[in-house]
């Protein structure tokens, strides 16, 4: 608990976060089972336990410049595996929010652009469309140009295989989707 | 009669998981099943739906529900695992938040009675189907094939109450149905990297080509898989990896033993060609 001055408290990072989610990260025990389970761990710059942590410390600084929440991939080892039964998939999630939120800059900035060129075509089509989100993906970030003959060849193969959909398929009923993205919420408990 | 089921396809049903659906379609035809597609479905969301915003996949989701409900579809099938995550987690949201139900339903209409349920491909085979529906069309079992069940995360995901989380058998008990030689191996749910292939996709790579040398390592002949990421991570990795097993959807292999034809069941889509495997063992 943060105290600035006798009698007032300020709101920390794990209240902040239990508002907003229903999930409860004081209750993190420090066990490690979720960074010892994790697959991406070792390409993380915080492990899940420590983020834990610097959430019940509140540091916020260190988290929302962080890489860790942005490269989660919710494949949700470490919530089903948690003795405290924290959701720690929904509190990277979260925390990914709250970055965006608190207006800091997404760390990895690649997996930003990934998610919102995503939701830019289910926007614009309905449905998703693979050709045309990971084209304008691949020239928003430059990443295709820096690994080009590789993927080239992965495009060249999945095209031989009939595995790439040349053009979108588009909903017929496009309003109540748009609808969807200008109403839904940032946070649900 | 032939039982009428509703279906969801999702997004890489149209691009590179073709060849998912269409094996689909064809065994579960071949089982009695005739699959009727939600009217005008639309993305569930997938991971950016919920990374972003936590309502936006939510909602996208109750719109499918809401689509089925007004098709008369009682019941839903779905195959890819996130797809299914996001449908389980519309649906629970719409029976036990009244709070959201109320909202969703004056944003986009009101489910007439309760939403349909949700079903993932593999509780259908194993609780619908289950033994005796799986072997009635069996023509040719898949006797000396090795095969290792690679589940993914789909077992752990939100909502999804199938199975076993840590050692998940579904799959397993399906192929050995089909006669299958089943390869008991500890990375079943071992993550693949997902979504990363495209953003960072060193990572995916990585991660992958663990999965693929263990594969090869316990003598598998195929990897047996029912997500289109998955199918995609480890098909895509095996000249970094140094190995070279397809990875096959599993109404693709229960299509082979169904004695199908290999255009029906797409066997051409793979990167790792399967043709030649199943020619040698005298399965094509």
């Amino acid at each position: 608990m943060l105290r600035i001055a006798e009698g007032t408290r300020v709101r920390d990072l794990s209240e902040e976060l239990k508002e907003l989610t229903g999930e409860d990260v004081s209750k993190c025990i420090q066990c490690g089972k979720c960074s010892a389970g994790c697959a991406l761990s070792p390409f993380m710059d915080l492990l899940p336990h420590q983020v834990m942590k610097l959430v019940q410390l509140g540091h916020q600084q260190r988290l929302f410049t962080s890489s860790t929440p942005w490269l989660c991939v919710s494949c949700e080892a470490c919530t089903s595996r948690c003795p405290e039964s924290i959701d720690i998939a929904k509190v990277m999630d979260s925390l990914r929010k709250l970055c965006l939120e608190k207006g800091y800059p997404p760390k990895e900035k690649d997996l930003y652009a990934f998610n919102t060129t995503f939701l830019d075509s289910v926007r614009k089509h309905g449905r998703v469309y693979e050709l045309g989100f990971t084209m304008q993906f691949n020239l928003a970030t430059g990443k295709a140009l820096r690994h080009l003959g590789e993927t080239l060849s992965l495009a060249l193969s999945l095209w031989r295989r009939g595995r790439i959909g040349l053009v979108p398929h588009e909903v017929y009923d496009k309003g109540t989707v748009q609808k969807a993205f200008e109403t839904a919420e940032r946070f649900v408990k | 009669m032939r039982e009428r089921l509703g279906y969801y396809p999702g997004c890489s049903a149209e691009g590179t998981s073709k060849d998912f659906d269409a094996s689909l379609r064809e065994v579960l035809f071949r089982m009695g099943v005739s699959l009727q597609e939600i009217p005008d479905w639309n993305c569930c969301g997938a991971s950016p739906g919920h990374v972003l915003r936590e309502e936006l996949g939510a909602a996208l989701s109750y719109l499918n529900l809401l689509k089925a409900n007004r098709a008369a579809l009682g019941e839903v099938l779905v195959a890819c695992p996130s797809c299914y995550s996001n449908l389980l987690k519309a649906r629970h949201l719409c029976m036990e938040d009244p709070e959201i139900a109320l909202r969703w339903s004056e944003l986009y209409g009101a489910m007439e009675g309760d939403p349909p349920v949700v079903r993932h491909l593999l509780e259908y085979l194993v609780e619908q189907m289950g033994e005796k529906g799986i072997k009635a069309p069996l023509r040719r079992p898949l006797e000396g094939l090795k095969v290792v069940p690679y589940y993914g995360c789909l077992n752990r995901l939100p909502y999804v109450e199938m199975d076993d989380k840590e050692n998940p058998v579904f799959m397993d008990q399906v192929l050995s149905w089909l006669g299958a030689e089943v390869i008991d191996w500890s990375y079943k749910n071992n993550c693949c990297g997902a979504g990363l292939s495209v953003p960072r996709s060193e990572v995916t790579r990585e991660l992958a080509a663990r999965l693929l040398q263990a594969a090869r390592d316990h003598g598998a002949e195929v990897i047996s898989v029912v997500c289109p990421l998955c199918q995609f991570n480890l098909d895509s990795q095996q000249g970094y990896a140094g190995t070279d097993i397809p990875v096959l959807y599993l109404p693709q292999l229960i299509g082979v033993a169904f004695s199908l034809r290999e255009d029906d069941l797409c066997l051409s889509m793979p990167l790792v060609e399967p043709t030649s495997l199943f020619r040698a063992k005298g399965l094509l």
